[in-house]
């Protein structure tokens, strides 16, 4: 069993996840890895990270040159190279089929392939490939292949397609599964999709749950880090209310003692409220996407003040504001003094450090997010204390971005 | 009989020079060639030479952190008073206190004076007495000019351990008259760079010896400036693909003339071999983009030369860069792991680290072979070790043999 439930109130619950040997509290996100390791920070950088979660999230299409040269390994006779050795990982893994930090494109899946899109250009993958790869890979955990590719403007028929196939890759993974020595003790996930229509998200929940998986992923709900509402073919808007009835759907389908992961929502307000709805695991792309458009996470975990929640160093204000990015930020970039002034240059400089500093900060203050909210959930009223603080802050950013 | 190798000799310095500034000793001199261990002590740290300076343009060194560069055993690094003009400008540095402040480096810095880059980066440029005349990138149309004074304005306000004259450099490629005038008219410059240089600022200024390479020019260029009476020399226009052999014949001339109690800077040097070559002709300090610029391609410096670690021939190579080096990089990960994650920002920082750590620790071992008198030996050992079918570069043979090292 790779989850046990602590506390368990209502729909949220706090937990424990644990994969080959590397545990973590939930509500908690995996650590969102490019190429087996954290973006942009060399070993010593990400060591100054507090609250640092021990999985690591390993997108396949950023691993595929490795997978290629662990694959060469293994035929040339060293068969006892994995990609956590070949990365020098002290993390566990747990390989998805698509990377989130770098989003694909859609429309190009196939009814018995799926296509992904490593830096050599794209690829069809089925479930054996898939598995075959996995089994050279030896990850602690797993997605199931899956059709993720509905947009909010796709018809219910292609969201039906999505279920349908999702459940075809679903049987055949675990089969090949239970035949593959090298994935023995790795665990899998069902993953459930449906597109926005919420019938085809019941019938992906209940079906995948009587699979013999051992936690869920639900994927293709997310925004993609853009808030555009859209119409779906019931003429749902697809608003943020929505995402959340579909996603309570769907977890109320789901048993009790298995972790839900969901992916692409990773904005804090958009967490609290899955967290809420029963999800226990979250990706870390979110911090990864902020610093690529060079802005840092800044929101407080307890107060509302009329500071924004995220600034782009980019903006000229910055130019001579040599304070922290915050106060009390014990990050490597805040803990050394580093002024949003001199990230403001590095970031017009078009500096790599820019993205090293950024990242290092915005990690350590997500997580950190995490490590507050598992606290906070521990009483109702802290939990909404902390609920309300954050969506203010972001309710008032959004509305005065638009 | 000879002395002691390792006695600590304070040279005398004339009572105008101030030496709060800088603290030149002599920790040890070869008894063969000319390379010799200096500490020179400078406002923010003492540096102990022969010492590669790594550049660090806009302020940042390409993805790596102070705390990093003071872990891989960084002394000094060089920044551009032309970029940083531009941006963040002299505005932002005063307010924030300087480049040191601003960057967060607690270390030694030299910035140099922003007309070599004004010459070689822009398409208008146009140097007469006053200064260097350039079309501002910023502000196209209209032209600036960067006078002698103002570059040391600027350096200032950046705030350097060392500023460098504003030089009225020519490429390696020029002949004829123009190089004489570029030489005197560095000389005309660094009167006025002195002249407009403040005493409150904790600050030194190193001329540049410029001429080409004539031999005559560089011999009037030498004089001149000596006699200024400077903290330490900087031996310029050099490194611009010219033919090695007059290239190495310069910088000996040069080090034979400048003074022994004052460091020598040869610019824009360069790569190990050429680092170890000039250290025997008695240069101690050196800087090049090289090291953090090859790596960032992921080429990554080793005894024996260069490995591309982005070629298929490293795909399944399970040894770090070098088994020797004790830098993170070599620590942690293999050169198939390095091949693979090309694509990704941490792969330059990774080779990046490995390329700096490998050319200060070179100089470490140049001072370590010279404080324990086997200086000889260790270019020796280096030399067979990257030319390993011993035929050896006749210049490089030459060179070696004009400080007493036979190949």
């Amino acid at each position: 069993m790779c989850f046990s439930v602590e506390h368990q109130f209502g729909l949220h619950r706090l937990g424990r996840f644990s994969l080959r040997g590397r545990s973590m509290d939930t509500p908690g996100c995996l650590c969102y890895t490019r190429g087996g390791v954290a973006p942009h920070l060399t070993p010593d950088n990400l060591s100054t990270i507090n609250n640092l979660p021990q999985v690591a999230h390993i997108p396949l299409p950023n691993v595929f040159k490795a997978a290629e040269s662990i694959e060469l390994l293994h035929d040339s006779g060293d068969t006892s190279m994995d990609l956590s050795s070949f990365t020098s990982s002290d993390f566990s893994s747990f390989i998805s089929c698509q990377d989130l930090g770098n989003p694909a494109p859609s429309g190009f899946n196939l009814s018995h392939s799926v296509a992904i899109w490593p830096s050599c250009g794209k690829q069809l993958i089925d479930p054996g490939w898939y598995m075959s790869t996995l089994g050279r890979l030896r990850p602690a955990g797993f997605d199931s292949l899956s059709d993720g590719g509905t947009r909010e403007s796709d018809k219910r028929k292609r969201a039906g397609k999505s279920v349908a196939r999702t459940l075809s890759f679903l049987d055949a993974c675990l089969s090949i599964k239970s035949h593959n020595a090298d994935l023995e003790n790795s665990v899998i996930f069902g993953v459930i999709e449906g597109g926005f229509y919420l019938e085809e998200r019941k019938t992906s929940a209940e079906e995948t749950a009587e699979r013999p998986v051992d936690g869920f992923t639900i994927d293709a709900l997310g925004y993609n880090y853009s808030d555009t509402t859209t119409c779906n073919d019931d003429s749902n808007a697809v608003t943020p209310t929505f995402r959340l009835e579909l996603l309570e759907a769907v977890t109320e389908r789901l048993p009790t003692h298995k972790p839900r992961l969901i992916y692409g929502f990773g904005r804090p307000d958009n967490v609290i409220d899955c967290f809420l709805t029963g999800v226990d695991l979250f990706d870390s792309s979110y911090p990864y996407i902020i610093t690529s458009q060079a802005r840092a996470l800044v929101f407080s975990n307890t107060e509302i003040d009329s500071s924004a929640p995220e600034i782009d160093l980019s903006d000229p204000q910055y130019a001579q504001d040599f304070t922290p990015l915050l106060p009390n930020c014990r990050c490597l970039c805040c803990y050394k003094h580093v002024t949003k002034a001199y990230l403001h240059h590095l970031v017009t400089s078009k500096e790599l450090l820019a993205s090293v500093y950024l990242f290092a900060h915005n990690l350590q203050h997500y997580f950190e997010f995490f490590s507050r909210l598992r606290i906070a959930a521990l009483n109702p009223e802290s939990l909404n204390k902390m609920k309300s603080c954050i969506s203010q802050q972001y309710l008032l950013y959004l509305s005065e971005t638009k | 009989m000879s002395s002691p190798v390792d006695q600590t000799e304070n040279y005398t310095f004339n009572c105008s020079m101030n030496s709060s500034l800088l603290r030149c000793n002599l920790i040890s001199k070869c008894h063969t060639t000319r390379a010799r261990v200096l500490t020179v002590g400078l406002p923010h740290y003492s540096i102990d030479t022969p010492q590669f300076m790594p550049v660090g343009t806009q302020g940042s060194m390409k993805g790596i952190t102070p705390t990093q560069l003071e872990n891989i055993g960084c002394q000094i690094i060089l920044a551009n008073t032309y970029h940083l003009g531009n941006r963040p400008g002299v505005d932002v540095l005063k307010a924030a206190g300087g480049l040191h402040s601003f960057m967060g480096w607690n270390r030694a810095l030299l910035t140099d004076s922003g007309g070599f880059q004004m010459v070689s980066l822009l398409d208008l440029s146009e140097v007469s007495e006053e200064g260097v005349k350039f079309e501002d990138p910023h502000r196209p149309g209209s032209m600036s000019l960067l006078t002698p004074e103002r570059s040391i304005a600027i350096q200032e306000v950046i705030g350097a351990d060392i500023a460098m004259q504003l030089d009225d450099v020519v490429h390696t490629s020029v002949t004829g008259p123009r190089v004489a005038e570029a030489m005197r008219r560095s000389v005309r410059w660094l009167d006025r760079c002195m002249k407009s240089h403040s005493k409150d600022v904790q600050q030194v200024l190193f001329p540049i010896i410029q001429g080409g390479l004539d031999h005559e020019l560089r011999d009037e260029c030498l004089e001149e400036m000596i006699r200024r009476n400077a903290y330490g020399y900087a031996i310029g226009g050099l490194s611009g693909g010219e033919e090695k052999r007059i290239f190495w014949r310069i910088v000996s001339q040069c080090t034979e003339v400048l003074p022994a109690d004052k460091p020598r800077y040869l610019m824009g040097v360069g790569y190990p071999l050429d680092l170890v070559i000039c250290s025997a002709l008695g240069c101690d300090m050196f800087d090049c983009v090289y090291p953090t610029r090859t790596g960032r391609i992921g080429t990554a410096l080793v005894d024996t030369g260069t490995l591309d670690l982005y070629k298929s021939v490293y795909k399944t190579d399970m040894e770090p860069i070098d088994s020797d080096c004790p830098c993170m990089t070599c620590r942690t990960y293999t050169r198939a792991y390095l091949h693979c994650v090309q694509s990704e920002s941490v792969s330059c920082h990774l080779v990046t680290i490995h390329n700096l750590t490998y050319q200060i620790r070179l100089m470490e071992r140049i001072r370590n072979s010279i404080l324990n008198n086997c200086f000889p030996q260790f270019v020796q050992e280096f030399m067979y070790r990257m030319f390993a079918d011993k035929i050896f570069p006749e210049w490089v043979v030459e060179a070696l043999e004009s400080v007493g090292i036979k190949l």
